[in-house]
């Protein structure tokens, strides 16, 4: 599964394995620290094999993933945009990967202003003048492209790196003829 | 001692220092030929200080007039304070504009007293909404109730007989309509007084509800007078259901104050013409009711006969 070509996506919810069956003494968390480590030397190391470029769009393909699984598998169908905020938020810090707020939400136009404070990737990291949160642009536009059906383009617009405290997301509808 | 040239800078930068105390911050002149020295790199750091507390001058002012949008540079962290409270209260305006649009799941996990005191309202406004949902259910159905006997009254049987009607146009069909009447109910009245009336009503509505389906509409049409209208069913299902319910009614002798009170009903039956008004169908059933008074009471009359 791991070692195969491919040209698709093939991430299935399963690959996480049972991890009460595989952690029986170290459970299912683990240190934010060692999550940071794989993160910024996988992103280092895509930089130097393949440019910033790829090491965005690996990281914001990753991320939409991720937000579809997450979507499909823990926020339980959610009939509205305030029960889609609602369970992503509990999920979010029953997970421990941020806190999730909305500053806007406009239904008609599908755009949506999104926070994260305290967030996994990036909160606490040095003030480095540029946004790092490519992982989550892709999670959103995931997660908001699982419930709405559309395709988002998701720009992280504040972030912990760039001198504010929470990371702040914005979503709009991406035209699917784009790249 | 300072040299009088190094004096002078320390002059310089304790005066805008006293200045920045006093909120007039102005930024210091740094002479590019000015030795490398630690009094330049005070005054250096001086006027990022300078740019700091401007930014944060900035946002509070910006915050204190209500506004949410600023976008500060800002690197203290007294500035981080202020954008977390931006951040905080720009999501709480969304939650706030949620409420005011019906979702009263919102609640506010930060900001302190704020929180409970906001999430205290909306408990509030969700408790004040269902006693006010449930006043109006309450309302709507004391509208369409008859208070005496419990069953449907005119205005509510003409609301269901409408859609019933509607239904039935659609599906081809003519429901059929009965009227029916206390015999003689002045009589109870006059010999057993109102309320003995009021028992025998009662008594009548209650053989009508036991006797007809949860679907028929079955109403107090007014004074003496009810209505049963049956759903999908025809003239033959009626007549069949009215003659039973005049058996019923008949063997079912009402009891007031230990006397036996005797009642029987007459009853006109008709079904329901396609496109014709609800009041012409009514006035038809009405028309075989007075056929079945004048022909000597307790029995039922219809368009057959």
């Amino acid at each position: 599964m791991f070692q195969e070509e491919r040209v698709d996506f093939k991430f299935e919810w399963e690959h996480l394995g049972n991890l009460a069956l595989g952690r029986p003494n170290l459970g299912p968390t683990t240190h934010i620290a060692l999550y940071r480590l794989m993160q910024f030397t996988l992103r280092d190391a895509l930089i130097r094999h393949g440019g910033v470029e790829l090491a965005n769009r690996v990281f914001f393909d990753a991320g939409r993933n991720a937000g579809a699984a997450i979507y499909k598998h823990l926020l339980n169908a959610p009939k509205d945009m305030g029960e889609l905020v609602r369970s992503l938020q509990r999920s979010f810090e029953e997970l421990g990967g941020g806190i999730i707020r909305v500053e806007e939400a406009d239904l008609e136009k599908n755009h949506f202003v999104l926070t994260v404070a305290e967030d996994l990737d990036c909160s606490g990291l040095p003030l480095m003048d540029e946004a790092i949160c490519t992982y989550d642009e892709g999670f959103i536009a995931g997660i908001l492209e699982a419930h709405l059906g559309i395709p988002f383009r998701v720009r992280e617009v504040d972030c912990w790196c760039t001198g504010d405290r929470v990371c702040r997301f914005e979503a709009v509808p991406r035209d699917p003829t784009a790249t | 001692m300072l040299d009088p040239s190094d004096a002078a800078r320390v002059d310089q930068v304790t005066e805008a220092i006293a200045r920045l105390l006093k909120g007039q911050p102005s930024p210091l002149q740094v002479d590019a030929d000015a030795p490398q020295d630690e009094i330049r790199q005070l005054a250096v750091y001086m006027n990022q200080l300078f740019i700091e507390f401007d930014h944060l001058n900035a946002a509070i002012t910006a915050l204190s007039q209500g506004s949410l949008t600023f976008d500060s540079p800002g690197r203290l962290p007294a500035a981080n304070a202020v954008k977390n409270l931006q951040a905080a209260l720009r999501h709480l305006v969304w939650q706030t504009r949620q409420v005011a649009e019906g979702d009263f799941t919102q609640r506010v996990s930060f900001l302190g007293d704020f929180a409970t005191s906001f999430n205290s309202m909306v408990e509030q406004l969700t408790a004040n909404r269902e006693a006010l949902l449930e006043q109006n259910r309450l309302l709507e159905v004391t509208a369409i109730t008859d208070a005496l006997t419990g069953l449907t009254n005119r205005r509510g049987a003409r609301e269901r007989m409408i859609l019933e009607l509607h239904r039935a146009v659609r599906a081809g069909f003519a429901p059929c309509v009965m009227m029916m009447d206390i015999d003689h109910f002045k009589r109870v009245n006059d010999t057993w007084g109102h309320e003995a009336g009021d028992v025998v009503l009662k008594a009548l509505a209650g053989v009508l509800k036991k006797n007809t389906r949860f679907e028929d509409v079955c109403a107090r049409w007014g004074g003496e007078e009810f209505l049963i209208m049956a759903p999908e069913k025809g003239l033959e299902f009626g007549l069949a259901l009215a003659e039973r319910l005049r058996a019923r009614v008949e063997e079912n002798v009402v009891e007031y104050n230990s006397q036996r009170i005797p009642v029987t009903i007459s009853i006109g039956i008709t079904t329901y013409w396609d496109a014709e008004d609800l009041d012409a169908t009514v006035r038809r059933a009405d028309g075989h009711l007075y056929r079945a008074k004048n022909a000597g009471r307790n029995r039922v009359c219809g368009d057959l006969g």
